[in-house]
């Protein structure tokens, strides 16, 4: 028989345990209950199940105790039953000595029905065909009393694409048939015959809304087919309520009991016969009661049934306790989706699974209501930004939810504002997920103790404990999902340990104990395989489980909560602190690398889009942290904070960074569609959204919001702080340029901005009120011009210029890219650079022989053979350019290779031109993808991570700011604003540039620099000028002009540390500072505006001592790579 | 014989003469449960009888047409149980009697986490009788 052949372990198992056939002998003999033996048979592991478990209803237990009497072997059996395509002379000998026969499908795809089974059947087989309808309908068959179906009810769904038999009764009575009349459904005495696939189908059904109702109805039906195969008398009455309500628990029942079964043969011969006689006995004792149970129900007797229940469940108990001393607990969360606040036709724009909003809306309330009416403890993983949202159109009661917080049923976890990849978003972002997303958890739950990402999720870096640990975090989970890895530990729990020596209770990702989910056939299912392994790693407690999608078939997942709720049979439905408080501890603490916990932001689109997020949303962070600096400044100064526009922005910039919209799909998105309208196409009676949605445009509307509000709120603030600060200096009219700086320490660069210059102006020069220097016109546009100039501007503060007709200093004569630092040697036939030289530390930064290229492996791109365009487009007062044209397979690229004079980095800036649409290699192999190579010399590599710096030793991690490649004497490091993506083989250093999934369309820019130092990372100053490199210098141009020199400069503060964030909350100045260094140290800060009183703060914002404060002088230590912030009122008493 | 339930019985047919002569055939498959991504088809390859038929290849999916090598430039994701019509340049088109056909593509990737070998993935593979 084709079943005899599964490999599934599960299968393996029922084919051989052969429950029931060797149940203690005496317990048989002392049961008055008739026992019915039963052989199954399903090629789909959930359809074995399904029909399995339904063997313990209600109505069929008062009939008999199923035996199931495995898959193979020819002993005659009472019922047969075959799930799926099952077909052979084996088939056909098994129905022969069967009783009786309920059979799917009994035939290979497009072969006829067997004679023999035609005729047991009462059927004649006329063809297959591949087309179904949507729906079965009911006849008056008696067997559908139950249900109490009135005749052509639509009640069975079907996938419309799925093939069936056309068959013709013969002597076989019509139960259900096709829409289109054709039966479906026959019985021919104990015979029945279904001529779909048809539990198959009813399972894909799993997003419905009437998934229950199809579920329900197909398990009657399978009740009463069962009770006529094995010539009981079937139920002739509509099926009552209280048996509807606790339906599931008998077949949870079943389900513990195959958990045992499994359990018990999958520890062999370790199991000694008294032990494996004992387990024998007591689910013998136990099916007793559960058929007993069974009869109360039907008895309308519920507290009866309970009890019987209850014993038989604790038999099962027992059976486990007996078989292994682990443990188990259990974690049944829920996850994701993207709420917007959008309203398109008057349906809510949601993504993932909120694709449907109305629907999942429901759904997310009966699991409460699951919660609710058992005491079944859950988590819920759904983001801040959506809580938001359903708290703001007052979706769901919040109350309700807030209760069952309280009970401790729902526990809320992660706490974020979305599922964002903290790996590469930036520090301020790490910090405002968790501000954002505490506040709204606030809304609905008690608060949150516990930081989980969902299986399809990653979001780690070495710095989080201390984050968490700030927060109020009590407890860490670190099991991500695919997008990224973490290094597994046998042990219940550990002290996880971050870069700063912060530690967090955490649970960890096992070594060698897989994790098990709720959802598929791998889920709760696979319980077994997990104990076992959980007790060779010698766990003393184990929990599995997580937070997993609705977007996915929950299999077992009503049988499991339904037995464990009562007893936990298979394993204690859990909450994280209730498992952390009970698990043993590992006394060390463990440090995790960055290369322990590597994340692939990829895994949900690829990095060809991820670069055009990252690029975007890194602008945008650094545009909304300057706006709040200079905006908290211009507050104490008497401008309005801009709270309420603020907040927002940065709401929508932390949804953004949901790693449902963060590159996902790309440009035209249609996933956004396809995930939201995730079964439109084969759900029939779908009644969700029709809206073609894209994520773009609502990403597009977040960041266009975020991006004009924070350019307000920044311009306005340094206007204001301009026009104050100016005493009165100022007048209307003039060319004024403010250019500004928000990071903590003077700069010198290059700024650009657009002036007024007439087209036959001279030559043009910026000056500061004490000195000239020259300006470069990149670009004119009528009376207006692009100018870039040399600026130097104070730490936090700005610069005064003004831009008019000067005498230049001479453009540098040299055909070349040289300046102090550099020269670059390019292939004028390929524009390869073909030598880096490091005047300084007189070094070739390139290994001997290779050259700067672009490659892909499909199609084959390797630019070191390819001819491109290649000339030296400028070379003028501030800088010189090598400007490369050619092509990358179909698409044309751009490469500007730019040295100022001034710059220790030679800054490249490409655009590919992807047309219609492009891909380029095969997504997560990044040795395949559109990679820029950089040949760099032998040696350790470096990583930036938000608030860290580490050394990596594997070939694709990702990078924040810069991938460092030292030599031990001097470095090279690749700095970067987006291109997180990194591949490092044979000592190159390659950033990612274009995935083989999704297409980019149109023009795309990207930027880059390449930066020589000398020393490692913290000697050559390479995270300060990663800053830099992404800050270039801004602009702006004033309405009005200053009397200059003009400059202010609000904070000085020492080398090593960043000012991350300053911002004003509740009438305090907060000041977020982090080290850079690695090392303690006594921080001197002075500030412009004295400060009256400060405090440390916590990231929740509970005080942690008072800091002395001298005026304008606030001195503090900052430990070894710690973030501190500082709270205080302004001595000047500005707005509050 | 091989089934695939992918596939819709009789649908393959010569293509109607043009100038007198049969310039290929068509037949249409149904992309499979979950969602094929042909939006990032590098290369797609039909044999017929084991013999190659991808020149020109094109495909048609909600009444759009696309050259099999201009997929990126579409945005086709197509859901379980669609129908997708290929037309392959064949001149002469197809004798009748049973024919074997094979229709592969190499992808630069899918959906939440599904990398590529880069090797062939078989799309649909069927044998079909032309009347």
């Amino acid at each position: 028989m084709a079943q005899e052949q599964g490999t599934g372990t599960r299968r393996q198992f029922l084919s051989r345990a052969a429950l029931g056939a060797t149940l203690a002998p005496e317990m048989r003999a002392q049961s008055a209950r008739k026992r019915f033996s039963v052989a199954i048979a399903a090629s789909s592991a959930e359809v074995l199940d399904f029909l399995s478990w339904r063997l313990w209803d209600p109505f069929v237990l008062q009939a008999g105790i199923p035996q199931v009497a495995g898959r193979g072997g020819n002993a005659p059996v009472d019922l047969l039953i075959l799930g799926q395509y099952q077909s052979g002379r084996g088939i056909e000998v098994a129905m022969e000595r069967a009783g009786g026969v309920i059979a799917v499908q009994p035939a290979e795809l497009k072969a006829p029905l067997a004679a023999a089974v035609a005729s047991r059947m009462g059927v004649r087989f006329r063809k297959w065909d591949y087309k179904t309808p949507a729906f079965s309908v009911a006849t008056g068959h008696p067997l559908l009393q139950p249900l109490a179906c009135t005749t052509g009810r639509s009640f069975l769904p079907h996938l419309p694409f799925a093939w069936h038999m056309e068959i013709e009764p013969v002597k076989a009575e019509v139960v259900t048939r096709f829409t289109s009349g054709a039966p479906d459904i026959v019985i021919n005495g104990r015979s029945a015959l279904i001529a779909s696939n048809l539990v198959f189908e009813v399972l894909q059904y799993h997003r419905h809304p009437d998934t229950l109702q199809f579920n329900g109805d197909l398990s009657l039906v399978l009740a009463n087919l069962t009770l006529a195969a094995i010539g009981a008398q079937p139920v002739d009455v509509p099926a009552p309520k209280l048996y509807l309500d606790w339906r599931d628990h008998f077949y949870g029942y079943a389900f513990g009991r195959e958990f045992i079964f499994e359990l018990l043969a999958l520890k062999g011969e370790s199991v000694g016969g008294a032990l494996r006689e004992l387990v024998e006995y007591e689910a013998a004792h136990s099916d007793e009661l559960i058929a007993a149970a069974a009869g109360c129900l039907l008895r309308d007797d519920v507290p009866g049934m309970q009890a019987l229940y209850r014993d038989a469940a604790e038999g099962l108990l027992r059976c486990r306790l007996a078989l292994t001393k682990v443990q188990p607990y259990f974690i049944r969360g829920w996850h994701g989706g993207l709420l917007s606040d959008r309203m398109v036709d008057g349906e809510i724009i949601g993504y993932a699974e909120w694709g449907w909003p109305s629907r999942t809306m429901k759904w997310t309330e009966a699991r409460l209501a699951v919660s609710e009416r058992l005491g079944y403890k859950q988590i819920n993983q759904v983001g801040g930004a959506t809580w938001d949202q359903i708290a703001d159109r007052g979706l769901t009661d919040l109350d309700r939810w807030k209760r069952a917080s309280a009970a401790g049923l729902i526990e809320s976890v992660k706490g974020m504002y979305s599922d964002a990849y903290m790996e590469v978003i930036g520090p301020e972002s790490n910090i405002r997920q968790f501000e954002y997303g505490l506040r709204a958890f606030r809304r609905m739950s008690q608060g949150v103790r516990t930081f989980m990402v969902a299986t399809d999720d990653f979001a780690f870096h070495p710095q989080l404990p201390q984050i968490l640990k700030s927060f109020g975090f009590e407890f860490a989970v670190l099991r991500p999902g695919g997008p990224g890895r973490f290094k597994g530990v046998d042990c219940a729990q550990l002290l996880w340990k971050g870069l700063d020596g912060t530690c967090i209770q955490a649970v960890p990702n096992y070594a060698t104990v897989p994790q098990t989910l709720i959802a598929g056939n791998g889920g709760i299912a696979r319980m077994p395989q997990f104990l076992l392994a959980a007790e060779k790693a010698g766990l003393p407690t184990a929990i599995g489980g997580g937070a997993v999608d609705d977007t996915l078939y929950m299999h077992g997942e009503r049988e499991y909560e339904s037995l464990n709720s009562v007893v936990p049979v298979q394993a204690i439905p859990a909450t994280w602190p209730e498992y952390c408080q009970r698990a043993p501890i590992r006394p060390e603490p463990v440090f995790f690398t960055a290369d322990d916990m590597l994340g692939y932001p990829c895994f949900w689109s690829g990095y060809g889009s991820i670069n055009a997020e990252c690029r975007d949303d890194r602008r945008l962070e650094r545009l909304l942290v300057a706006a709040e600096k200079f905006s908290t400044l211009a507050a104490q100064k008497g401008r309005p904070y801009p709270t309420a526009a603020l907040d927002r922005a940065w709401k929508y910039l932390l949804s953004s960074q949901d790693h449902f919209s963060y590159g996902c799909g790309g440009p035209d998105n249609p996933e956004g569609y396809n995930v939201g309208g995730l079964q439109e196409g084969g759900m029939r009676g779908y009644a969700g959204p029709r809206i073609p949605i894209t994520m773009e445009d609502t990403d597009v509307r977040w960041k266009k919001y975020a991006g004009e509000a924070g350019r307000e709120a920044l311009e306005g603030a340094l206007a204001h702080l301009c026009r104050v600060e100016a005493e009165g200096r100022t007048a209307a009219g003039g060319a004024c340029l403010l250019v500004y700086n928000p990071l903590n320490w003077s700069r010198k660069g290059t700024a650009q901005a657009w002036v007024r210059a007439p087209s036959g102006a001279p030559q043009l020069v910026a000056f500061d009120g004490e000195q000239e220097t020259g300006a470069a016109v990149l670009e004119r546009r009528g009376e207006e011009a692009l100018v870039e100039f040399h600026a130097q501007v104070p730490s936090l503060g700005f610069r005064a210029y003004t831009i008019r007709a000067g005498n230049t200093p001479a453009a540098p004569a040299a055909k070349r890219l040289e300046n102090r630092y550099f020269r670059v040697e390019v292939s004028p036939e390929t524009g390869a650079v073909t030598s880096l030289f490091d005047k300084a530390r007189g070094k070739e930064l390139l290994r001997p022989g290779e050259v700067t290229r672009i490659e892909c492996s499909e199609p084959r791109i390797d630019t070191r053979t390819a001819r491109a365009q290649v000339k030296l487009d400028r070379a003028d007062a501030v800088a010189s350019r090598m400007h490369i044209q050619g092509q990358l397979a179909k698409c044309s690229y751009t490469l500007l290779l730019t040295l100022a004079h001034e710059s220790p980095w030679l800054e490249v800036g490409m655009e590919i031109d992807y047309g219609k649409g492009a891909i380029f290699g095969f997504k997560m192999k990044p040795e395949t993808l559109l990679r820029a190579v950089f040949p760099l010399r032998p040696g350790s590599r470096w990583i930036n991570l938000p608030f860290g710096v580490y050394q990596t030793a594997v070939a694709n991690p990702v990078m924040l700011d810069f991938c460092d490649a030292h030599d031990g004497s001097s470095g090279v490091a690749i700095l970067i604003d987006s291109m997180p993506g990194l591949h490092l083989a044979d000592d190159n250093v390659e950033v990612l540039v274009s995935d083989g999934f999704p297409p980019l369309r149109g023009v795309h820019p990207y930027r880059f620099a390449i930066y020589p130092h000398a020393g490692d990372w913290r000697a050559g100053n390479v995270l300060r000028n990663a800053h830099e490199f992404q800050e270039k210098l801004p602009a702006l141009a004033l309405p009005e002009s200053v009397s200059l020199p003009f400059e202010r400069s609000y904070l000085e503060a020492a080398d090593g540390v960043v000012l991350s964030a300053l911002t004003l909350k509740g009438g305090k100045m907060h000041a977020r500072f982090y080290d850079t260094t690695g090392a303690a140290s006594r921080i001197e800060t002075r500030w412009r505006i004295p400060w009256k009183d400060a405090s440390a703060v916590r990231l929740d914002d509970q005080a942690e001592g008072d800091l002395p404060v001298d005026g304008a002088h606030i001195r503090f230590d900052l430990p070894a790579w710690r973030i501190l912030t500082i709270a205080g009122r302004s001595a000047e008493g500005g707005q509050a | 014989m091989n089934v695939n339930p992918w596939v819709i019985p009789g649908s393959l047919q010569n293509l109607p003469p043009a100038g007198g002569k049969i310039p290929g055939f068509h037949f249409v498959f149904r992309a499979g449960l979950g969602v094929t991504h042909l939006y990032v088809t590098h290369r797609m390859t039909l044999t017929v009888d084991r013999a190659d038929a991808s020149a020109n290849l094109r495909l048609k999916w909600k009444e759009k047409t696309s050259r099999a090598d201009a997929l990126p430039e579409t945005d086709w994701v197509c859901r379980a149980g669609e129908p997708i019509e290929v037309i392959a340049d064949f001149p002469g088109g197809l004798k009748p009697g049973q024919h074997h056909l094979k229709l592969e593509i190499i992808s630069g990737g899918g959906y939440g986490g599904r990398g590529e070998s880069g090797a062939p993935r078989v799309l649909c593979e069927f044998e079909d009788e032309l009347a």
